[in-house]
């Protein structure tokens, strides 16, 4: 019986697992974890990508996957990506808890960096409803949200996706 | 068993106050609890990966829960691996004194959004003669999907409708009355699971 709902299940997942919006987002305001504010039109739309993933201290694929984001930020951070964090409260997606994004953020030595958030005010600079957690969402150079992905990522994928972008922007 | 995909829409019902979704899957899960404190129980446990995007590096243990005295498989709870306080999945069955399966409840969640449930059922369990039926409702109540099997009149029955294929035609059908024209249709006194 299990099996079947799993099924139902995949098929939403087909439904959510990538979409792509061109609107550019709107100017979001929030803190790191030391409480300083912070404007998004500080991360994005400067000419470079960037890959801001929201996730949870207590989600298990997010902690999986951040060695695969701190990596693609060490590479890029100088050139054409940075990453940046917003944290959110898993599972109830309300706003993160400080100290235990600092805790998470020091244990796993995550070197971009983190905001903390929550599902509403994503829905301010994501595009959509939050539907789960780990979701990337990637904005071009100009800031604007080239995709929204429901899932954990790896640093290949963000790779190649943006590198694919890139070839096709180029004349 | 077969199921029919579909989000859940709340929509108007009069005079009846469903409990939201987020209720039914803690509900369910209270009455898996409240089954296994008054047996003696014997479980089995499997673990697993999910597959699909959004699922990926979420995984589970599912445990079954048997009465030990019957062999009846009480419930199916499926966990977070990780955080085993998350309740992917709850299955509870609810049988007779005769030992026959009455109803059962279901609650699915996604493991990445796994406070609300995206699948509810509620089935309302069937017996005539040699045939055994039950039909599914969700939360609101609506027909999900209907099965039936065994014999009648000295023939073979075998129906499984999704709630689409219910119509006329489908429930004219050989068998069709004797399953399912006895069977109660207050699923709602069930919506708190018990």
């Amino acid at each position: 019986m299990i099996r079947n709902y799993l099924l139902a299940a995949s098929l939403i997942v087909g439904c959510l697992v990538t979409s792509v919006a061109s609107a550019a987002s709107p100017d979001v305001t929030l803190n790191d974890i030391q409480g300083k504010t912070h404007h998004f039109s500080e991360y994005i739309g400067r000419g470079h990508w960037t890959v801001l993933v929201v996730w949870g201290p207590r989600c298990p694929p997010c902690i999986e996957e951040m060695p695969e984001l701190q990596g693609f930020h060490d590479d890029h951070k100088d050139g054409k990506a940075r990453v940046l964090g917003v944290a959110v409260d898993f599972p109830t997606f309300g706003q993160a808890k400080r100290d235990e994004v600092a805790k998470f953020s020091e244990d796993y030595l995550i070197g971009f960096p983190v905001l903390l958030g929550n599902a509403e005010i994503f829905t301010r600079f994501g595009g959509a409803e939050l539907q789960g957690v780990p979701t990337t969402v990637i904005y071009d150079r100009k800031g604007a949200i080239a995709v929204r992905h429901t899932g954990s990522v790896t640093r290949d994928m963000i790779e190649r996706f943006i590198a694919k972008w890139d070839g096709e922007a180029t004349p | 068993m077969k199921t029919r995909v579909a989000l859940l829409c709340i929509t108007s019902f009069s005079a009846f106050a469903a409990p939201s979704p987020a209720d039914f899957h803690r509900g369910v899960y209270a009455l898996h609890e409240q089954q296994i404190a008054q047996r003696e129980i014997r479980t089995e446990e499997a673990t697993g990966n999910y597959e699909g995007a959004a699922a990926a590096r979420y995984r589970y243990v599912e445990t079954s829960y048997y009465e030990k005295a019957s062999g009846h498989l009480l419930s199916r709870v499926r966990r977070d691996a990780a955080l085993p306080e998350l309740i992917h999945i709850t299955e509870v069955n609810i049988y007779d004194d005769a030992g026959k399966l009455v109803r059962d409840f279901g609650s699915v969640t996604l493991p990445w959004a796994p406070l609300q449930p995206v699948r509810t059922f509620i089935n309302l369990h069937h017996y005539n003669g040699a045939l055994h039926s039950f039909r599914q409702h969700d939360l609101i109540g609506q027909v999900g999907y209907e099965f039936c099997e065994g014999s009648f009149e000295g023939k073979r029955v075998r129906i499984s409708l999704d709630g689409d294929d219910i119509n006329a035609a489908s429930t004219a059908g050989f068998g069709y009355k004797a399953c399912f024209d006895g069977m109660s249709k207050d699923w709602a006194q069930y919506a708190t699971p018990h």
